[in-house]
């Protein structure tokens, strides 16, 4: 479905701009339709920049994106712009994802806008349609982000993101800034239009355990370069990269305080 | 021995559109050398606890009940009597690092600033103790970083640059408010590591939305609701047999248990439904349950639940 070959994201500064910084350094990565990738990294580690530059929201320095055997890069503008209808984007932070002065029923309306798809009253139906579908009230639809909680406005912008049908979607970090109970709602609902849709997808996360849930299959990135991919059970259980090593013994370390904690998963009605 | 000891707390916010309730008679005692964590989602209330007790509400909230600390009570206390108890007695490292240090002052100038206040440590004295701070928390070269401003320093740095303000004069309680969160996994993981550390004989408050940084550091949890507590314990028991539905709830959404989400979303304040506050989200729910209000009782020895299935 998507295919990156050897890209690179680098920034120049200094004299004749000699010098080179990479966000992200000869990156090669594919993912199969209907399949889910994710990928892992710490902060700063590029992770966003090479999900951006999949959807050429960010060009590529050097290197391939194929995306269902058209290569990105090689396009105009007008040709991308019909290409994009295909992939959509989710970002982190709900709160800066949507336009504050549009209602959110505009907000998910809007892509139906721009495309000119459908009546005034089928656009309105469809909205509705995308709430039953993402879990959001009806009477929302007239609500501006402000009024509605990280969670809703995290809803809301995935209704946005699918309703022009895309087959790819990037999502950034969904669930970073939401609640553990939240993030359990949200991930449940990706996984459900996952099927529902038969989308790609590229998760973006730091939290392993987020991954493990969501995708069959992960990259952890390191300094803008891929250090280790592979099934997501086979990279969590021996891991090879001192960097991921790292991770999953973070990740294990919490478990173990509350595994304790929980001692042996009890339940509420034996006391 | 109780250090802080609220009761029958209550908070509301005046606004155009009148009277908001927060919290809703919350009792809450904190014992010398305890760790009690108050967890739950966000909005329920948990942030603005952690401000009344120090005070730090903006005008328009209306505060009743008392918070009893060493003798007096921190609710009728004036303006200058929190001074000297804001930082020296009790201290708090709040949330987001981000926006709580001062982007125009050294780190190290922020640093001295609680002990310039309330210690008579100055100039070389001043100089080493601000150092020792450093060292202890893990900052490397201390000499050349007290010299940096916020903005130099990743997001783990200046966590820990917020916690020594908060032990800088050593106070009788620290109240950490989501002292985690924004923070990358692995730094995360340093951080509690650290926390761990530190906090182990003293007395904190901690206020987090994270079961796994709760089960890290506290020896006690609260479990909040909607602006009323609904469960309390020590951390092990609860986790290990978590009583009311919510706490459930909340332990089987998380990473380890598989995120099972709990349907449907939390009232907002002034919109609680009759009877059990949580009871359209229950799965659990009796008949009377959604007429009934019920009252947090005492089970067991050191238990308390808000749930008519315990009645």
């Amino acid at each position: 479905m998507i295919e990156v070959d050897a890209v690179s994201k680098y920034y120049t500064s200094g004299f004749f701009s000699r010098i080179r910084t990479y966000a992200v350094e000869d990156v090669s990565l594919s993912i199969n339709r209907g399949e889910a990738l994710g990928l892992v990294g710490e902060s700063g580690s590029g992770k966003s920049t090479l999900g951006r530059m999949m959807l050429r929201l960010v060009e590529p320095s050097a290197g391939r994106v194929v995306f269902d055997g058209i290569d990105l890069r090689a396009l105009k503008t007008p040709a991308m712009r019909q290409l994009r209808p295909r992939m959509q984007i989710v970002f982190q932070d709900p709160d800066t994802a949507l336009d504050p002065r549009m209602t959110i029923g505009e907000s998910v309306a809007e892509p139906l806008m721009v495309w000119q798809q459908g009546s005034r009253h089928e656009r309105d139906d469809r909205v509705l349609e995308l709430f039953a579908m993402v879990g959001l009230q009806p009477e929302l639809a007239d609500r501006r982000p402000f009024e509605l909680s990280g969670g809703q406005k995290q809803r809301a912008a995935l209704a946005r993101a699918i309703v022009l049908e895309p087959e790819f979607i990037v999502l950034d970090e969904p669930t970073a800034a939401l609640d553990l109970s939240v993030q359990a709602q949200i991930l449940s609902l990706v996984q459900v239009l996952r099927k529902r849709m038969d989308l790609t997808l590229l998760f973006i996360s730091h939290d392993l355990q987020v991954v493990e849930q969501m995708s069959g299959s992960v990259a952890v990135l390191h300094k803008g370069r891929i250090v280790e991919s592979g099934r997501t059970a086979d990279i969590l259980h021996r891991p090879s990269h001192p960097y991921t090593i790292q991770l999953v013994e973070a990740a294990r370390k919490s478990e173990e305080w509350f595994g304790k904690q929980r001692g042996n998963h009890g339940s509420g009605d034996e006391v | 021995m109780s250090l802080l000891a609220v009761s029958n707390l209550s908070v509301q916010f005046e606004g155009r559109a009148g009277t908001v309730p927060v919290l809703d008679h919350i009792d809450l005692e904190i014992n010398t050398g305890e760790q009690v964590a108050l967890i739950g989602e966000s909005g329920c209330g948990k942030t603005v606890f952690g401000m009344s007790v120090m005070r730090l509400l903006p005008s328009n909230a209306r505060v009743t009940g008392s918070a009893r600390y060493a003798g007096r009570d921190l609710i009728l206390a004036d303006e200058r009597e929190m001074q000297q108890v804001r930082g020296k007695k009790i201290a708090m490292i709040s949330q987001n690092s981000a926006f709580a240090l001062n982007p125009v002052l050294t780190i190290g100038d922020q640093i001295a600033e609680p002990l310039t206040l309330h210690t008579s440590c100055r100039g070389n004295d001043l100089h080493r103790e601000v150092i020792a701070l450093l060292t202890s928390l893990g900052i490397e070269r201390p000499e050349e970083n007290m010299q940096k401003y916020p903005h130099q320093f990743s997001g783990g740095m200046r966590e820990r640059i917020l916690i020594a303000m908060a032990l800088a004069c050593n106070p009788d309680l620290i109240i950490a408010d989501e002292p985690t969160s924004g923070l990358d996994a692995l730094v995360k993981a340093q951080i509690l590591e650290l926390l761990r550390t530190v906090m182990q004989d003293r007395t904190l408050l901690l206020i987090t939305h994270d079961l796994g940084t709760a089960s890290a550091l506290a020896s006690h949890t609260a479990v909040m609701y909607a602006g009323e507590i609904v469960e309390y314990g020590p951390t092990q028991d609860l986790f290990t047999y978590p009583l009311h539905p919510y706490t459930q709830g909340l332990i089987a959404a998380s990473p380890s248990a598989g995120f099972h989400p709990i349907p449907g979303v939390s009232p907002a304040p002034g919109q609680v439904p009759s009877g059990c506050w949580f009871c359209p989200r229950c799965s659990c729910a009796m008949d009377r349950c959604s007429t009934v209000h019920p009252s947090l009782k005492k089970t067991g020895t050191n238990r308390q639940v808000r749930c008519l299935r315990y009645d």
